[in-house]
């Protein structure tokens, strides 16, 4: 190397150093020995001992109970239940966190894509006042999710909260309109949004779909703003009415879009902690338990820290996974120009 | 939806905005409920929970409750040293590693920096137990360094930075160069008053994620002196859960600072959200 390059080859080592100190002492490293831990039985206050793949067996592993499967099939029970009483799982509440988180997941997509598609449509309108309304949807994006979770827990509330208060008034003013005449009153149904666990889970997601949607519009803001006018152009002069745009040219440009917030949400919704931590401490009966809220109830709250580093590599293998699918099926539905 | 100087639909435009002012209402209404519950004192709230105005004027010693006995105030003071020591912190390491990445020549260059990119997939949770043990080992458990050191780097930021300054043209530092002037200098002279609008982008990005940020404090900090504002209202929701107008005076007070950034930099979001797309 010339001493010119030489020199440029220090200075930039040089430029990058304190980056790279940060990268390599507050990212390589504990990654490194996360991975480690994982296979220790690590609980902060003794030495770790190496484990093997213990703390894995233990979060996705089985036993199967045969009796059990023979006892609910003699009583004349179908096949999928034998089947759920022959498989154990070996932490129960490993899969409940699962499964909860799976469900949140889906629901925050089906709850704000969609929506989202369809404000930032009625918002790329040429019309006065278009971006007053696009900050007031992107608030709730910029605010605080602990702040925002305590204003939830009192709209949710029962019954004194907004949402129940509001049912009442409804179904009071219909009572005293119609049906107290035809005497068959409606029953006020007084959800307990929080407090059931048929409800608490979905009261979250709306919550935190509430939160999304303003980012997930914005992203499909500036992907509309992309679509060439000619085309838009090219349809009105074709006679194409609006709704016929929308579907044959807006919504299949947009697919690169939806793949993107796919993927990005997915990846946010599967990490989800602070609204069921500060709404429903994973209760009722673990409905809300959500897998890194059970990460950190095992490593923080029970110190069992080998266990967490093992749930934490298995939430990046399910994001891995999630985008890797999303990826892999995407050249079936999304158009590339 | 519609496209300029459409004639002829009136009727139409004004469901249009009836529709969209609708769901801005919605949207808000969250936010309007927090101030007003926080103004109100808790038999009002009790009374009707949907009223704008008590009825018995506004009630600032919720504001004062929170502030004094609760230590809002604190909290709020730690959570600002915190966030614009972890933003400014952020902003400079990913200006210096940008040029790095994306003017300097030297071995190992590309590898190191798909490796940066490798860890933007790479969520925090995956690394939180062993980075508590550090914190452990360094001391810092229970101190705000532990808030502030360890995310004064950003992948993403250095990201951002290189693709800045891959972008301009070379012409620039040739003419510094043939003046005298040494990388050090063409950086901050040439280069850093440039990237007003980068510098901008990243301070949202930092601002946001640090003032919002909950599980790691929560793991780090013990001592109420110590506490960042999203603990601080997550003790008040303990404490004074049959109190809603002290607990939303607190969420109005952690919630105001980004949006208000939000609001004065309104375009420079939107372009965070185009170039990162990132949120968590």
């Amino acid at each position: 190397m010339s001493k010119a390059r030489t020199r440029e080859a220090i200075e930039g080592y040089l430029f990058l150093l304190p980056n790279l100190l940060g990268f390599l002492i507050f990212f390589a490293f504990p990654l490194l020995i996360s991975f480690y831990y994982s296979f220790t039985d690590y609980n902060l206050f003794t030495d770790p001992n190496f484990v093997g793949l213990d703390n894995y067996a233990k979060a996705l592993g089985f036993s199967f109970d045969t009796g059990a499967y023979q006892n609910v099939l003699t009583q004349g029970g179908n096949w999928f239940a034998a089947m759920s009483a022959l498989l154990v799982p070996n932490d129960p509440n490993f899969w409940v966190a699962l499964g909860n988180t799976f469900l949140y997941a889906l629901g925050v997509l089906a709850l704000s894509i969609a929506p989202a598609f369809l404000l930032a449509w009625m918002l790329n309108s040429k019309l006065v006042g278009m971006t007053v309304f696009r900050a007031l949807i992107y608030i709730p994006v910029v605010a605080s999710i602990v702040g925002c979770a305590l204003i939830w827990a009192w709209i949710y509330q029962q019954p004194s909260g907004v949402i129940d208060t509001v049912i009442t008034f409804v179904v009071t003013g219909l009572n005293n309109l119609i049906f107290n005449a035809m005497g068959t009153p409606l029953v006020d149904p007084n959800v307990a949004w929080l407090t059931s666990p048929d409800t608490a889970l979905i009261s979250l997601i709306i919550m935190t779909s509430w939160s999304t949607v303003g980012y997930d519009m914005v992203v499909f803001l500036s992907a509309l703003q992309g679509i060439p006018n000619h085309l838009y152009e090219a349809a009105t002069v074709d006679g194409s009415s609006r709704w016929n745009t929308l579907f044959s040219i807006v919504i299949p440009m947009m697919t690169p879009t939806i793949f993107f917030l796919l993927v990005t949400n997915s990846i946010a919704a599967l990490q989800i902690f602070s609204e069921p931590y500060i709404l429903t401490q994973g209760g009722p009966a673990n409905s809300t338990l959500t897998i890194v809220y059970y990460l950190y109830q095992k490593g923080f709250q029970r110190f069992q820290m080998g266990y967490g580093a093992s749930l934490a590599w298995i939430v990046f293998g399910l994001i891995f996974l999630v985008t890797f699918a999303q990826f892999r099926f995407s050249s079936r539905w999304v158009f590339e120009e | 939806m519609f496209t300029a100087n459409e004639r002829g639909v009136i009727p139409q435009k004004i469901f249009f905005y009836a529709v969209l002012i609708i769901i801005g209402l919605l949207f808000i209404y969250p936010f309007i409920f927090m101030l007003a519950t926080s103004f109100k004192d808790s038999p009002e709230v009790f009374a009707n929970i949907m009223s704008i105005f008590g009825g018995t004027g506004l009630h600032f010693e919720n504001y004062s409750t929170v502030l004094g006995t609760v230590s809002m105030g604190r909290y709020m003071l730690n959570t600002a040293f915190v966030t614009l020591s972890v933003t400014i912190g952020q902003i400079i390491t990913s200006i210096l590693g940008g040029y790095a990445f994306g003017r300097i020549r030297f071995p190992g260059r590309e590898l190191l920096f798909r490796l940066y990119l490798g860890t933007i997939m790479i969520p925090f949770t995956v690394i939180m137990i062993p980075m508590y043990k550090l914190m452990l080992a360094f001391g810092w458990v229970d101190k705000l360094q532990a808030l502030i050191i360890p995310w004064l780097f950003t992948a993403a930021g250095t990201f951002l930075f290189r693709q800045f300054f891959m972008g301009l043209p070379k012409e620039l530092e040739e003419a510094a160069f043939l003046d005298g002037a040494n990388r050090w200098t063409i950086l901050w002279r040439v280069f850093v008053p440039l990237a007003g609008p980068v510098i901008a982008t990243q301070f949202t990005i930092s601002f946001l994620y640090s003032w919002n940020s909950f599980i790691w404090p929560l793991v780090a900090i013990q001592s109420k002196a110590n506490y960042v504002v999203t603990q601080g209202l997550a003790d008040i929701q303990g404490g004074y859960h049959a109190s809603p107008p002290i607990v939303l005076a607190g969420a109005t007070l952690a919630i105001i600072p980004t949006v208000l950034v939000f609001l004065f930099a309104q375009k420079y979001f939107v372009e965070g959200i185009a170039t990162t797309g990132m949120k968590n």
